[in-house]
């Protein structure tokens, strides 16, 4: 069992990791910027254009990285307490296709960066207020039939919803002008290129970690299932209420910031729980970090590797993690 | 820690069934109850009632003559104790976690809860799991997940303990071990109700019982009034009779043939 202390040094030792891989991040690059150029870029006051480079393009990156990386793989732990299935991701309640049919519509009516953004972050609140109106019974019931598998619902929802959008995707990709087409196909791959600031997913990352953090002991206790919960003192409606609230936000604002980013919420908190266990007040901040990480990591092999060509980092990230977690997948702790 | 457990006219009803009308309980602190009754008849619901994890259909449930219903959560459950019929891991934990878990509703909100664990260890060792806490709860076998369940209840020190089918999946001499350790609580100021299908194990342990036939009949009162041939009888609708062996009384169910096999 994770002692206090033990799960504070695991946290020190992540965050000094991250701090090293933002680094890394930022003096790297592609067309034959050296190591040493970047540091040079990063440290010196004088006015070069390598100083612009990492303060106003890989800084910025490197970090909305990090923050959409670590909501993602937040997000991707407390949906799968929801629903009480290690299958479920940040998408799994249908978000990230309400978030595209937002994005997407506003590309196809030629919009803006801007536009765009605001479209996904409209479609991810309009696909939570769905699910949440659909399955209130579920989440807000204050007592429910014995028995009942009360998950099976929720997903089922999410699915639903999910397939819908899916089909508006695919009707907008076919409809959509040829010069759109890459734009969108982007977007639904997640494409970091375009982030404008860092602060509104590094934030709201700290700020999802700050709320949940302290929700964790309840969330051990759900894992066991809402009925001997509620007789340990848990209220499971307003706890799963809460945790699909925070859920949802985090990835509404990971999926506005860099598009449908998909493997690491479903991954990290996975390879996590072999490695640290399954206590949720360890797992949350751990998956927190080790997400953000692994989307920085994937973020610059794909600015690196077939530079000046962009790869969607979601796809770059698949690449890398699926052996890995295969890896740790077959050899068990 | 002790508390009374009572109820006024208590109606339960699944859909338009009455499974349980007009039952007045009085549960004191050293008893133990034992709830019989053929399949569907109301067991688990009147255990999950008396929980406060449902509402009840009519009358009242009191613990220390408050309205369940007007204790929050959290103070309830240092009060009162509930074993689930069956718990379902959604994921891997140790046996430790499952069983700390439970300190839950004694921790302050901020605690971590690894500060003091004599409790729990406790509770381990009455169930013989010392050498199981390591291991992962999902990986043994129903009985051993079954008696970290019990322990848990144990570890979360309570007053009134409430079990719903405490011996399903347990091998013989952790049945006797189980209902032991809860009539020695039993013994120590708690109150105990258990459901149970073996009516001779309720009838070698339980001071009380209360007997349910599934149409709204129920009885209630010390063992030897409520658990006769006759009412068994009626209840289960299948012949059961009493013969006593060593001055315990003993039932058996009547076989439907006449041939021995």
């Amino acid at each position: 069992m994770a002692t206090f202390g033990a799960a504070l040094r695991l946290c020190a030792g992540l965050l000094a990791l991250s701090t090293g891989v933002v680094l890394a991040s930022v003096l790297l690059g592609g067309d034959g910027s050296t190591f040493v150029a970047s540091w040079q870029g990063l440290v010196s006051t004088a006015d070069t254009p390598m100083r612009a480079i990492v303060h106003a393009l890989r800084i910025p990156r490197a970090l909305a990285a990090y923050g959409v990386g670590g909501l993602l793989a937040l997000s991707g732990c407390l949906m799968q307490i929801l629903v009480r299935n290690p299958l479920a991701d940040p998408y799994t309640l249908g978000l990230s296709g309400g978030a595209a049919v937002g994005a997407l519509g506003a590309m196809l009516a030629g919009a803006g960066a801007v536009a765009t953004a605001a479209g996904a972050a409209v479609g991810a609140l309009f696909a939570c207020v769905a699910v949440f109106v659909l399955a209130h019974r579920d989440l807000i019931a204050r007592r429910r039939a014995a028995h009942r598998d009360d998950a099976t619902d929720l997903i089922l929802i999410g699915v639903m919803l999910a397939s819908g959008f899916g089909a508006i995707v695919s009707m907008m990709l076919v409809l959509a002008p040829d010069r759109n087409l890459r734009g969108m196909l982007f977007w639904m791959m997640g494409d970091l290129s375009g982030v404008a600031s860092p602060w509104p997913p590094l934030l709201s990352m700290l700020a999802a970690l700050v709320v949940a953090a302290p929700l964790g002991r309840q969330l051990n206790l759900l894992a066991r299932g809402e009925e001997s919960a509620s007789a340990l003192g848990v209220r499971p409606n307003a706890v799963k209420s809460a945790i699909f609230a925070i859920a949802s936000l985090a990835t509404a604002v990971a999926v506005t910031t860099a598009g449908t980013v998909g493997f690491v919420g479903l991954v990290v908190p996975h390879a996590l729980r072999r490695v640290v266990g399954n206590d949720q007040r360890v797992l949350m901040p751990a998956s927190a970090l080790c997400g953000g990480m692994l989307v920085v990591v994937a973020d610059t092999i794909s600015r690196i590797v077939a530079d000046p060509i962009q790869l969607p980092v979601g796809a770059v990230m698949a690449i890398i993690g699926v052996p890995t977690f295969l890896f740790l997948l077959v050899k068990r702790r | 820690m002790t508390a009374t457990l009572a109820t006024e006219r208590l109606r339960l009803a699944v859909r338009d069934r009455v499974l349980v009308d007009a039952l007045d309980l009085r549960i004191e602190p050293g008893q133990v109850w034992c709830v019989l009754g053929p399949n569907g008849a109301g067991k688990s619901t009147l255990l999950r009632t008396l929980a406060g994890l449902r509402d009840t259909d009519g009358g009242r449930v009191l613990l220390e003559g408050r309205d369940l219903a007007a204790w929050k959560p959290l103070e309830l459950a240092r009060h009162r104790g509930f074993l689930p019929q069956a718990v379902v891991d959604a994921f891997s934990l140790t046996v430790l976690e499952a069983v700390t878990a439970a300190r839950h509703p004694h921790l302050p909100f901020w605690a971590w809860g690894d500060e003091d664990l004599g409790t729990v260890r406790a509770a381990l060792s009455r169930f013989e799991l010392d050498e199981l806490a390591e291991r992962d709860i999902t990986t043994l076998s129903g009985g051993e997940r079954q008696r970290v369940n019990i322990a848990a209840l144990f570890a979360q020190d309570v007053g009134v303990m409430l079990l719903d089918e405490p011996l399903s999946s347990l091998d013989l001499h952790h049945q006797m071990k189980t209902l032991h350790e809860l009539v020695a609580e039993a013994g120590a100021g708690r109150s105990v109700v258990f459901t149970v299908h073996d009516i001779n194990l309720a009838m070698q342990h339980a001071t009380h019982a209360v007997l349910l036939d599934g149409h709204g009949s129920a009885l209630a009162g010390r063992k030897h009034d409520v658990v006769t041939s006759e009412h068994l009888t009626t209840a289960f609708h299948h012949p059961i009779h009493g013969t006593t062996i060593d001055g315990e009384v003993v039932f058996r169910a009547a076989r439907l043939t006449d041939k021995r096999p």
